[in-house]
């Protein structure tokens, strides 16, 4: 039973949940309620719901790939689990998906509807959007930032207003820039598979442009539409788009595996930091804190990110060796042992 | 002496970077969490504390 649990929370993948629980917790501050706590809890069931059966459903459409791509990274190929208990998964985890939004309001009911017929739709077959090069790399942005998102607005009130749509926008570009990049791991399997990614239809240096122009636009979206901006916000942002370009120029020219996942986790490591940001910020100005207070918090909220982008830049992710899962579990050793460490890297795709 | 290792047999090129250069970030990202906590933004506090601890493993979001 425990195993099973662990198994469950592995699914989820912890980075990704952080991620989409940042989301959610900005969604909510927008709407003025960032310190609720009960409200982000009942917000995040159907988050974590949500993508359980999104990964649920990719999983199971990308068994064959995950063999090629992550040898023994995923539980279902490396033989962990079977497809019915996959199956069973998907469907519990979208039913408590809706079940928890039915508690919320009825927007967020139709939020959650939406997002996990796209979400199916990106993964299984006949539409498969994952196979169809840059609309898979709007469409699940979509789901990943506009979910939680909107979940978080609709937990705390009925209604969107423009700004609110704006802000998601900026989030969603920046969103895209990153998950392009997801694409670098994969492209071997893609390859292979016939998936016809951004990255294996127009290169390593084209998708590094357009990596850029999605991370400038959306930060400049983000900007241009926050509640009462301020300089340190803007100073830190600034920082944080240099940064990323910056490390985007390093990997159009790096040469390697290795080194490519220490940047694209050292850019994702900035990403994170801006909805940080986003959220700090919206929490900050909500409590009326004094300007020389926030400044503060903003700028080392800067420093961190910073100081642990370039830290992951340079010597790359740490990697878990221990198995969660016994010796008795009918699979590879290498899977065994890999999907700790894989579990912490959350790429869904 | 191998490639890779020290004199003293320790991996020079340890995945994550060395221990107390990771320590010290991670430390300084509790510090921030709770002195945010105590003045009141507790969400926020737990997301850096989140943010912090899932930022040395590898991401591509």
């Amino acid at each position: 039973m425990i195993q099973r649990l662990r198994l469950i929370i592995l699914i989820t993948r912890p980075a990704v949940i952080v991620l989409l629980a940042m989301f959610t917790a900005t969604g909510l501050a927008q709407a003025d309620h960032g310190r609720s706590q009960t409200l982000l809890a009942r917000a995040l069931v159907v988050v974590c719901g949500f993508l359980l059966f999104s990964v649920a459903c990719n999983d199971l459409a990308d068994e064959a790939i995950d063999r090629v791509n992550l040898p023994g990274r995923r539980p279902l190929s490396a033989g962990l689990t079977g497809r019915t208990e996959f199956v069973a998964i998907g469907i519990v985890s979208g039913v408590v998906a809706l079940a928890a939004s039915a508690t919320l309001r009825w927007q967020a009911v139709i939020v959650t509807a939406a997002g996990l017929v796209i979400s199916a739709g990106y993964s299984l077959r006949p539409v498969r959007l994952a196979d169809r090069g840059a609309i898979a790399a709007i469409v699940l942005p979509a789901c990943y930032v506009g979910v939680p998102y909107l979940i978080g607005i609709f937990a705390a009130r009925g209604f969107v207003r423009s700004d609110d749509l704006l802000q998601l926008a900026g989030l969603y570009l920046g969103f895209i820039g990153r998950i392009l990049l997801k694409d670098f791991r994969d492209v071997r399997g893609d390859a292979l598979f016939g998936k016809r990614t951004f990255l294996v239809r127009h290169g390593r240096r084209r998708t590094c442009v357009f990596s850029a122009c999605c991370w400038t636009a959306g930060l400049i979206v983000l900007l241009a539409t926050v509640h009462r901006p301020t300089v340190a916000l803007a100073v830190v942002y600034a920082g944080c788009l240099a940064g990323a370009l910056w490390l985007l120029c390093r990997l159009a020219a790096a040469q390697g595996g290795r080194r490519e996942e220490c940047l694209i986790a050292a850019i994702a490591i900035i990403g994170r930091g801006v909805v940080l940001l986003l959220f700090a910020h919206l929490s900050m100005t909500a409590s009326g804190w004094p300007g020389w207070r926030y400044a503060l918090v903003i700028g080392v909220l800067g420093v961190l990110t910073a100081g642990m982008a370039s830290s992951m830049a340079r010597h790359g992710p740490i990697t878990r060796i221990t198995s969660p899962f016994g010796l008795s579990a009918a699979a590879a050793p290498y899977g065994r042992d890999c999907i700790a460490a894989d579990s912490q890297g959350g790429a869904i795709g | 002496m191998l490639a890779g290792v020290d004199i003293n047999g320790r991996n020079r090129e340890q995945p994550g970077g060395p221990v107390p250069q990771r320590a010290v970030w991670t430390i300084a990202g509790i510090f921030v969490a709770v002195v945010l906590s105590i003045f009141g933004l507790v969400v926020v506090g737990c997301a850096v504390m989140l943010y912090v601890g899932l930022s040395h493993y590898a991401s591509n979001k």
